[in-house]
């Protein structure tokens, strides 16, 4: 029996997380009129999640580009020139590494700053509060977020798809000897715009993940200190998961099917 | 929409000036469940128009959760919970923020948006619902401000404010839309006794001066003489006690006596 019961809570926790984030699914999706009237937290989400996350975004696609170019140029060694290091760096950061990093570490950042700042607010009776003033937290607290977190991701992709081919350039300058003329034609040579609305498409979905999340994770939140640490660890966890599976997911569905051969 | 038994006995209809005889609450056997443990196992309470109902028992005897279901926060297992006769239990979302309206919260812990100032806390409930302009807005919230004896706080994070002020701020903004009910939950707790006294006398000045209805949480008895025109006591999920505070102080319930004696020895197990 007690074999059961350990083998079967696991289930039930997974199944009730997943109720839990249809059920926030639907208030959020009839909330959705509302967002204009709370614009104004949209904004300051806008602020949070885009402007804050610049200079993690910054550092991460510099030395993300850069070590692209390092590793590429030793599978190169002797089979390809490199002048076509360019296109290699050009590929890898538009189509993966620039949307699936930074929406990896934008997540990781805002998704436990949501679950954190919601989760607080659950164990200090924050959000009673707002109910007890009629206002729906759905509409005041998600509904911004998740907008904001869409609309914000895609910027610091195309932010991060740009710097981290300049660290590729520069390194391949500093420490390959590829001039940036040559870099610069590779680039251009198998560079297709599908591949960067590809990238950018799988963003939005991205940003959806990290902010539902994060707000999933706050709301059910229990206890104290202890209840907001885990909901955190939660949130993030939750989030990387979800878009690593999203992103196989997604490649799928735009480069085979839409964008596909044919 | 559904009654109280005794409502539909005496015919009454609508929020009419007739209904003013009549409970403002009802809770008719109320019951919840948190996991294994029964919480409520049958509350049934009235409150009536303007008193002030201090409703006492041991701490995690179940004293918030009841407050909790008075306002729709918490929906019970089983029973039923009537606002000026409308049962609320049958509320959707919309009904209940409807109700929420004539109702006012003051918190254990204040609750205040730690995000916001002084000022926007108070305020948020009129620049959500009262379609005042900014200065009528400000202009109020400095009224209830000075009520609670505040002035010049306006720009203070709570972060910035003792507790004693955080219950005083909060106190404000649970009155700012002048409720038709409002609920404390332990208001004097974590405050000393000068500073409880201040939030009792506030508790009261309502009661008499707007003819707020009160539902007060506590388990300190000073504070409950002080304030209660009535006086009720949850104990193992159910009211067992109801008696002015005269009443109260004479009663041979020893459960009560008990408790409002503080002896560990007794009816009441002390673990």
């Amino acid at each position: 029996m007690r074999f059961f019961i350990l083998l079967g809570r696991p289930f039930l926790m997974f199944f009730e997380e997943v109720g839990g984030v249809f059920i926030l699914l639907c208030r959020v999706n009839q909330s959705l009129p509302k967002l204009p009237r709370n614009l104004r937290n949209m904004l300051i989400q806008m602020d949070r999640i885009g402007t804050g996350s610049i200079p993690l975004v910054l550092v991460t696609s510099i030395f993300v580009g850069a070590v692209t170019a390092v590793q590429a140029a030793y599978q190169f060694q002797g089979f390809v020139p490199l002048r076509y290091l360019g296109a290699v760096v050009g590929k890898s950061v538009t189509l993966e590494l620039g949307p699936v990093l930074t929406a990896l570490v934008v997540g990781g950042r805002v998704s436990a700053a949501i679950a954190a700042e919601i989760g607080t607010m659950k164990v200090t009776e924050q959000i009673d509060a707002m109910e007890m003033i009629a206002i729906d937290p759905v509409e005041y607290l998600v509904l911004p977020r998740i907008a904001a977190a869409v609309l914000m991701l895609p910027v610091l992709t195309v932010f991060s798809d740009f710097l981290a081919i300049i660290g590729g350039m520069i390194v391949a300058k500093i420490s390959l000897g590829v001039s940036v003329n040559v870099f610069e034609s590779g680039l251009r040579l198998l560079f297709k715009y599908q591949d960067l609305v590809g990238g950018l498409i799988k963003t939005f979905f991205f940003g959806f993940i990290i902010a539902l999340m994060g707000c999933y994770y706050g709301f059910a939140t229990k206890g104290g200190a202890e209840g907001v640490g885990m909901a955190t660890m939660r949130a993030v966890v939750a989030s990387c998961l979800l878009i690593l599976i999203a992103n196989y997911l997604l490649a799928f569905l735009i480069f085979k099917i839409i964008f596909g051969p044919g | 929409m559904r009654r109280p038994p005794e409502a539909v006995r005496a015919g009454a209809h609508g929020r009419s000036g007739a209904m003013k005889n009549e409970p403002i609450i009802s809770i008719r056997n109320i019951r919840r469940r948190f996991g294994s443990q029964q919480v409520l196992a049958g509350v049934d309470l009235d409150i009536a128009h303007g008193e002030t109902l201090v409703i006492m028992g041991r701490s995690g005897c179940g004293k918030s959760v009841l407050l909790k279901h008075i306002t729709g926060l918490f929906r019970p297992d089983e029973g039923r919970i009537f606002f000026e006769g409308e049962d609320i239990t049958q509320f959707g979302r919309k009904k209940l923020f409807q109700m929420r309206m004539h109702f006012g919260m003051l918190f254990q812990g204040s609750a205040l948006f730690d995000s916001m100032t002084v000022e926007e806390n108070v305020a948020l409930p009129l620049v959500k619902h009262s379609g005042k302009n900014e200065d009528e807005i400000r202009e109020t919230v400095a009224d209830k401000l000075r009520i609670v004896g505040l002035e010049g706080v306006q720009g203070r994070y709570p972060s910035e404010l003792s507790g004693g002020m955080k219950k005083r701020v909060g106190l404000a903004r649970a009155v700012v839309m002048d409720p038709e009910v409002v609920l404390y939950d332990e208001p004097t707790t974590g405050l000393d006794p000068i500073m409880s006294d201040v939030i009792n006398n506030l508790i009261r000045d309502l009661q008499t001066g707007l003819r707020i209805t009160s539902v007060v949480v506590t388990h300190d008895i000073g504070s409950a003489y002080k304030i209660a025109t009535r006086l009720a006591m949850l104990h193992e999920g159910r009211i067992i006690y109801e008696g002015t505070p005269e009443e109260t102080r004479g009663t041979d319930n020893e459960i009560v006596r008990q408790f409002v004696e503080g002896r560990a020895d007794g009816p009441i197990g002390a673990f």
